[in-house]
């Protein structure tokens, strides 16, 4: 292009600014003399310059100038007809841009409907609405918008304002950050807090299972363990928590220690996981058990970089487990070594355990099970009365239907004696915790020797019994054959009486008869003779019958019981002997002090005392006692009838006084005495009359006390 | 009867028994029997020894059971006094040896009758006694 060229466009261009410069300025004024405008910007060298054209609001126009909102002042169609600085910044655009254009150009278009809608109410109520501008520059400003009714020039205007809300907006997102950020920062000390909690927890637990987490490096050898291994291995500081392997290996049980680090060296990327047991000897001394599950991690190349798990201590249960196995192997050992046999069978009547006994009895193999059925219909089976017993009766089923066997008896020819065995079974269910049946138990005891025991004991028994009998009926006849003894004594002492008391009269009336025959001859028989003789030999006669009736009575046995005079029934007595007791000069004196009745058997009691007085008089005349005397004194001691019979005879030797009550204990010869008398006047008191005889030496003899 | 026939030397006899009744039978019989015998009689053993030492009879006639002095005792006492004094013994007891061993002397008593007396058995023994002591008596007399 030519210089000439140019400076022709310069001019053309420079002609047209100009130009419109001039219209610029026409229409300036037009609108000034208007009133359409009070302000107009002016561009100069120095920048555009705004030039206000009434003096008086001068004041107004820079406090609208220094405030912080952007204001503007509007036609009521919304063009724009002034507005500050604030304004053109916030909307990134030239006052001189800016006037004479519509506001709502401004304004987001979402918001203008709201923006019209305010401006066309303005009049009526102005109150504050957010509020988004468009900038020309771009990014959106939110602003908070009022506007109000005011006269421009005689017209209707409007005032707008406009608070800038981004550096509160600033703020609000400030805050809203802080506060999220707060918020993470108390999230992540929950978050933290729980995790020690949880951790506390899992310790807690570890702790109450008596485990231990392990973490292994073999590269560096270092264990790290958590707390509770502390109380577990009976570590104290940092050695419980961090320790070397080989150390850990060293605490392991010499017997146990290779066998685990065997173990360990065998882990393999395919087979990691491990499970073992083995025993730790503590720092203590203490040896115990721990149950440890682990997990090997391997590197690319197979090699071993972790071993990490838990370990538990299983001491306890370990201890119950041999107590369990020693508590079991007792019971077997019971269960073998018994000699009572033992059958467990199950529910389908199947022995699952027979003990040895029982085994050896019914020639068991090792081999059990055995069933029941089958067993039964082996053997023959009886009832102890000897009939055949069923199969459902046997001990083993009946206890699985729920029943408890309590020594039933069976007989039974078992293989093993080969001989009939009488056995006695208890029995009873086994039940499971539940008290479900689950089986049934059965202890048999061979009790054939206590059988055969029973029958001796039984045959012995019927033996004694048959010689108690034997041996009673013999003691019967002895006793009726002391009886007898004692009254035939009784008798031939009697005879004697009788004989003594007969002989005397006897003699006299033979003389008397014989006379009759001599007086005859001599021819001197006459009538006074014979009523003499007569009435002589009636008077012997009498004589004799009553002393025939005395002693009938004396003999004839007490019907029943009668009360007796004690003094009348010896003053009998002493009648009966007194002959004979005369020829032998013995002097018998009755003292009666008193006069006691007795209810009882007289003549068993006057038999009593007869034999006492015998035995009195045979003492006397054996001894050739001079001046023989027998005393008998009566009397009452509170209300018992007392007799004491005394001689002088010279006393019993104190060695023989306990015997001679005894029966056919004497002290005289065989013909003499039959040692009976004593024995049978202690049984007439004694047994017959309930009282009491006992003897005692005196002075010069003994003496009898009969207390009834 | 017999005793009349013969003419009856002089005889003494003692009669000793404690039961009264019978004594008086006795003696009754015996002197209805015998009228020639001097009778003495005793209530026991020793009256009669009294009586024997006042007579010196020549026969004694006794019970044996009798108190204060019995026959046995009596008879010692006499056969010490004149040994060949006939002895009569009216006893209860059966037993003549028991009878006789019962003595200390061992006296050969030269009856015993046992109770109750037959007047035949001792009308016997008193003619015997007074037949030996006649024939000692005639020899006696012989002698001198």
């Amino acid at each position: 292009m030519t210089a000439e060229k140019k400076a022709v466009k310069e001019l053309l261009a420079e002609i047209e600014e100009l130009r419109l410069h001039l219209e610029e300025a026409q229409e300036t004024l037009r609108a000034i003399g208007s009133g359409e405008v009070d302000a107009f910007v002016v561009s100069g060298p120095e920048g555009p310059q705004v030039f206000t054209l009434k003096g008086a609001e001068q004041p107004y126009r820079v406090l609208v100038e220094t405030m912080n909102e952007g204001a503007a002042t509007l036609t009521s169609d919304g063009t724009i007809l002034y507005c500050n600085n604030r304004l053109a910044d916030m909307l990134q655009s030239p006052l001189e841009t800016l006037i004479g254009t519509r506001l709502d150009s401004y304004v987001a278009s979402s918001d203008r409907a709201i923006f019209a809608d305010r401006l066309g109410k303005c009049p009526i109520k102005s109150d504050r609405v957010e509020i988004v501008l468009m900038p020309a520059g771009g990014n959106p400003i939110s602003v908070l918008f009022s506007c109000f009714a005011m006269e421009i020039q005689g017209a209707l205007g409007i005032g707008a304002l406009f608070a800038d809300m981004r550096a509160q907006k600033e703020i609000e997102a400030l805050v809203r950050q802080t506060q999220l950020q707060a918020s993470i920062a108390e999230e992540r000390e929950l978050a933290s807090c729980k995790l020690r909690e949880s951790e506390e927890r899992m310790q807690q637990a570890l702790r109450v299972s008596r485990s231990f987490t392990f973490d292994w490096e073999p590269a560096t050898d270092q264990v790290l363990r958590s707390e509770s291994c502390a109380a577990i291995l009976a570590l104290s500081g940092d050695e419980a928590f961090i320790d070397s392997g080989r150390n850990f290996f060293q605490r392991i049980h010499p017997e146990d220690r290779d066998r685990f680090i065997r173990m360990l060296r065998e882990l393999n990327p395919t087979a990691a996981g491990y499970t073992t047991e083995y025993r730790v000897v503590r720092v203590d001394g203490i040896v115990i058990s721990l149950e440890e599950t682990g997990q090997a991690t391997f590197d690319a190349d197979g090699n071993l970089q972790r071993v990490v798990g838990v370990a538990t201590d299983i001491s306890a249960r370990k201890l119950a487990e041999e107590q369990l196995q020693q508590e079991r192997d007792r019971l077997d050992s019971l269960i073998n070594s018994i000699q009572d046999e033992i059958w467990f069978a199950d529910l389908t009547g199947v022995f699952t355990l027979v003990n040895p006994a029982g085994k050896q009895e019914f020639s068991l193999g090792p081999e059990v099970p055995t069933d029941v059925l089958q067993l039964a219909a082996s053997l023959e089976v009886l009832r102890p009365d000897g009939t055949p017993r069923p199969v459902e009766e046997s001990p083993p089923l009946r206890a699985l239907r729920g029943e408890t066997v309590i020594n039933q008896e069976e007989i039974i020819c078992t293989p093993f004696s080969g001989e009939l065995r009488y056995r006695q079974v208890n029995a009873s269910p086994v039940n499971d915790a539940q008290g479900k049946i689950i089986g049934s138990v059965s202890v048999v005891r061979d009790i054939t020797p206590l059988k055969k025991a029973e029958f001796e004991l039984r045959k012995l028994n019927e033996e004694l019994e048959a010689r108690v009998a034997q041996r009673t009926a013999e003691l019967r006849d002895k006793d009726q054959m002391l009886l007898l003894q004692s009254r035939q004594a009784a008798m031939g002492e009697m005879i004697g009486n009788i004989a003594h008391q007969w002989r005397q009269p006897l003699n006299a009336l033979g003389l008397v008869v014989q006379q009759f025959s001599l007086i005859y001859d001599l021819g001197e028989l006459n009538a006074e003779f014979v009523k003499k003789s007569v009435s002589s030999s009636m008077e012997l006669i009498k004589h004799m019958s009553k002393t025939i009736d005395d002693f009938r009575n004396y003999f004839r046995p007490d019907k029943e019981k009668a009360e007796f005079k004690v003094r009348e029934a010896i003053a009998n007595t002493v009648s009966l002997i007194g002959d004979n007791f005369k020829n032998q000069h013995i002097n018998i004196e009755v003292i009666a002090k008193d006069d006691p009745s007795i209810f009882g058997y007289r003549n068993e009691f006057a038999q009593a005392i007869l034999n006492i007085l015998n035995n009195a008089k045979d003492a006397l005349k054996e001894r050739e006692i001079k001046d023989p005397r027998v005393t008998i004194n009566i009397c009452i001691e509170g209300d018992r009838a007392v007799v004491t019979i005394a001689d002088n005879a010279g006393g019993i030797p104190e060695e023989i006084m306990r015997k001679i009550f005894d029966p056919y204990f004497t002290t005289k010869g065989p013909q003499d005495g039959t040692g009976i008398g004593l024995f049978m006047s202690k049984a007439i008191i004694e047994k017959n009359m309930g009282g009491r005889l006992a003897a005692r030496n005196i002075a010069d003899g003994v003496e009898f006390r009969i207390e009834v | 009867m017999e005793s009349k026939s013969n003419p009856m030397p002089s005889i003494s006899l003692l009669l000793v028994e404690d039961e009264e009744f019978t004594l008086e039978l006795l003696v009754n019989i015996i002197t209805k029997k015998y009228p020639d015998v001097a009778l003495y009689t005793a209530i026991n053993g020793s009256t009669g020894l009294e009586l024997f030492k006042k007579h010196t009879s020549d026969i004694v006639i006794t019970d044996i059971n009798m108190p204060e002095m019995g026959g046995v005792q009596m008879a010692e006492k006499i056969h010490a006094i004149k040994p060949g004094t006939k002895f009569i013994v009216l006893t209860g007891t059966c037993d003549k040896i028991d009878l006789r061993d019962s003595t200390k002397e061992r006296i050969e008593f030269d009856h015993i009758i046992v109770k109750p007396v037959e007047f035949q058995e001792l009308f016997a023994a008193i003619k015997q006694c007074i037949e030996e002591i006649s024939q000692h008596q005639s020899f006696d007399t012989e002698q001198k």
